[in-house]
């Protein structure tokens, strides 16, 4: 199956795209939302990986642009935390349409196994 | 603390003085004048002859003369702070009691001594002696100086006494401000603890980052990789190549140093240190804080972050200039209502000429780069602007931060010779512009050459009470050629000393040793063999001072976590005569 990681750390995107393909996927990269929307209307990924807090475009506009175009891919939320203050992002990310949610550090298993359930389950 | 605070306390120190010494010299001298010549004119042992403001012994027999010299003796005596009235010569004339508490020795008189010889027992006038600035203009003279050898910080006057427009002498006031200087650090403190608090969530973020990296491809090398040799993996997936298990060594190498880096950032900004300036890029520093920043900062809130090409250098301490970015950025942020509005940071270059001198508070004109944080947040008043760099003022509400950080800021600004300007218009935002000089020449920073790792063939002693790091080093400098002797606690590092049997080359050695610091080892070691070199690793370099490192005979030091091709580089450093080959 298709997949898009979009992370700007690049060493997470690396990681990402091993796991991926180490569970036997195409793996596509980005480096932030407005990379990763421009890549996805080329690629047309069946799960996209996004991490939240990123430049350019964030995360939670990310995941409500893919779901606005592409209602049926499948999506994983991924972050570091951070930020003060009563703000919760990965519940906003399954508020706005994300299918599961990882905070770093991840079991890589883990993930692999969840991107496989969501891609046979739908 | 803030000019206007200096000002009135100089005033009210200066009013106080200057009313003792007026009341002696217009009420009191011309009296005590007029009694010599009239009436009983005393001798040269009593008053002196050779300057008019030696001290007078006598005892005045007319009663009013009386009463007020004893008036004006015990108002000089009653005031707190040290006074001196000095001929030209910078000899003491005369001494309040606060100034023979502090400077009399055992009791003597401080009268007829030279000031620089009670103040820095030196026979010369100070370098900087504040009486020589006075001298130069007869204008009043202030400066705040610490002193060497009493260890404690003084507000200074210095006044001209003049007669006939000529100077006869000068009165002296120090203000002991130790105390206020303190609490002027840890005011210091208090706003950088703050700012790192701001950061706090960037940081956890980018903490997770690089766990995420570690603890991720290790998991992928546990996974792919068969426990036994021949066994067969369990989970699905191609079987792992020696380029991969080598790729992911490498990430997980690069994320540990990240880690360091980052720990070592932290460390250099939070440490309660002077000023440590240098030439400094100021473009990554900036950079690297906007990057914290956006991660801290609410989702809310764009920040927009524009930084020129090829900005020069400036004479800074980084650890002030993220302190004062980050200050910025917070009061920016709280200033922007619901948290939803825009940050722009910009860095860039400017040369200014008289027209910034008007529009920005004097500055003078020159090469600066130039800092600008603009809001859209609240923005304030004509009357709230007047007041932000003073200390503790602020419009938020108890329990939202101390209000310090203007203040604190603004020291630093002025510190590094910079200007700051704040425009602000209410309901639109604030803008503050910070002015740097800039500097033209690099600090001789080295190239950050890469080198082949050089090789030797010399015995060393590689001293650490954790075994694993024993079995890594050791294996790491065999594979450069060097023999190895490795010890895992102070007395099995001393026991190939005492056996004399082994040739040892260099002494690598932890600092941190359960029984025996490696300073103490290195100082046992040292008087054994005066002639081994020793290499100190330690996480703190803060742990050993220079003078004790060099007493202890160590040549150099190096910080944990080490880079295996800086501790080869030091190694051939310190053992430079011997064959060497390149990797």
């Amino acid at each position: 199956m298709r997949i898009l990681v979009i992370d700007d750390d690049e060493q997470m995107r690396t990681l990402l795209r091993q796991v991926m393909e180490w569970a036997g996927h195409e793996v596509f990269e980005a480096a932030d939302g407005r990379e990763g929307m421009l890549r996805q209307r080329k690629e047309r990924a069946d799960l996209v990986i996004t991490d939240l807090i990123m430049p350019e475009q964030e995360g939670l506009e990310t995941i409500t642009s893919l779901k606005k175009e592409y209602p049926h891919v499948k999506i994983i939320a991924i972050s570091g935390g951070g930020r003060i203050g009563p703000d919760a992002y990965l519940p906003a990310a399954q508020e706005l349409g994300a299918d599961r949610v990882f905070s770093k550090p991840f079991d890589v298993r883990e993930l692999a196994a969840t991107v496989k359930e969501l891609l046979t389950n739908g | 603390m803030n000019p206007t605070m200096w000002t009135i306390l100089f005033v009210v120190l200066a009013g106080y003085a200057g009313f003792t010494i007026i009341l002696y010299f217009v009420r009191i001298r011309p009296l005590l004048s007029a009694r010599q010549t009239d009436k009983a004119p005393l001798s040269a042992d009593q008053c002196g002859e050779t300057t008019d403001l030696k001290s007078c012994p006598v005892q005045p027999r007319n009663p009013v003369l009386g009463s007020l010299l004893d008036e004006w003796r015990s108002t000089f005596d009653v005031v707190l702070d040290p006074i001196l009235i000095l001929d030209r010569d910078l000899t003491i004339v005369k001494g309040n009691r606060a100034a023979k508490q502090l400077l009399a020795v055992n009791g003597s008189a401080i009268e007829g001594k030279k000031c620089h010889q009670l103040f820095a027992g030196s026979d010369a006038p100070c370098r900087s002696c504040p009486i020589q600035m006075v001298g130069r203009d007869n204008d009043s003279y202030r400066q705040e100086i610490t002193h060497r050898y009493l260890g404690r910080t003084f507000a200074i006057s210095c006044s001209p006494l003049l007669r006939d427009n000529t100077v006869v002498g000068f009165v002296h006031s120090a203000k002991d401000i130790s105390h206020q200087c303190n609490l002027e650090k840890r005011l210091v403190h208090t706003s950088k603890l703050e700012a790192i608090a701001t950061l706090a969530g960037g940081i956890a973020h980018d903490f997770n980052n690089i766990l995420g990296a570690i603890l991720g491809n290790a998991d992928l090398l546990l996974y792919r990789l068969p426990a036994k040799e021949g066994e067969k993996i369990s989970f699905a997936g191609s079987p792992i190549t020696f380029e991969e298990i080598a790729e992911h060594v490498q990430a997980i190498k690069r994320a540990g140093n990240r880690a360091k880096d980052l720990v070592t950032q932290i460390l250099a900004f939070s440490r309660q240190t002077a000023n440590q300036r240098k030439n400094l890029l100021i473009a990554p520093v900036v950079k690297e804080v906007c990057r914290l920043l956006r991660a801290s900062l609410p989702a809310t809130i764009e920040l927009k972050v524009s930084v020129a090409r090829d900005i020069g250098m400036i004479y800074a301490d980084p650890g002030q200039i993220q302190q004062v970015l980050m200050n910025l950025c917070t009061n920016a942020a709280q200033s922007i209502e619901n948290a939803i509005g825009t940050i722009e940071i910009s860095l860039r270059e400017i040369e200014t000429g008289r027209a910034e001198q008007l529009r920005y508070n004097n500055l003078i004109p020159g090469r600066y780069v130039v800092l600008t944080v603009k809001d859209t947040g609240r923005g304030m008043p004509p009357e709230t602007l007047e007041r932000i760099f003073d200390p503790f003022f602020t419009t938020r509400e108890v329990g939202e931060g101390s209000g310090l950080g203007l203040a604190v800021i603004h020291g630093i600004i002025v510190s590094h010779d910079g200007v700051i300007d704040v425009k602000s218009e209410l309901d639109k935002g604030s803008v503050f512009t910070v002015f740097f000089p800039r500097v033209e020449e690099a600090d001789g920073e080295e190239e950050n050459r890469v080198l082949a790792m050089p090789r030797g063939t010399e015995t060393i002693l590689f001293v650490d009470d954790e075994e694993d790091i024993v079995k890594m080093r050791t294996r790491m400098l065999s594979l450069l050629g060097y023999r190895l002797l490795p010890a895992t606690s102070p007395e099995q590092a001393l026991s190939y000393f005492s056996k004399g049997r082994e040739h040892i080359d260099l002494m690598i050695t932890d600092h941190t040793m359960p029984r025996m610091t490696g300073l103490q080892l290195a100082a046992e070691v040292s008087a054994l063999k005066p002639e081994l070199p020793i290499i100190l690793c330690s996480g703190y370099s803060e742990a050993v001072t220079p003078e004790e490192a060099a007493k202890a005979g160590i040549r150099h030091f190096l910080a944990k976590p080490m880079d295996m091709r800086l501790l080869a580089m030091a190694i051939r450093e310190i053992l430079p005569n011997q064959d060497r080959g390149e990797q």
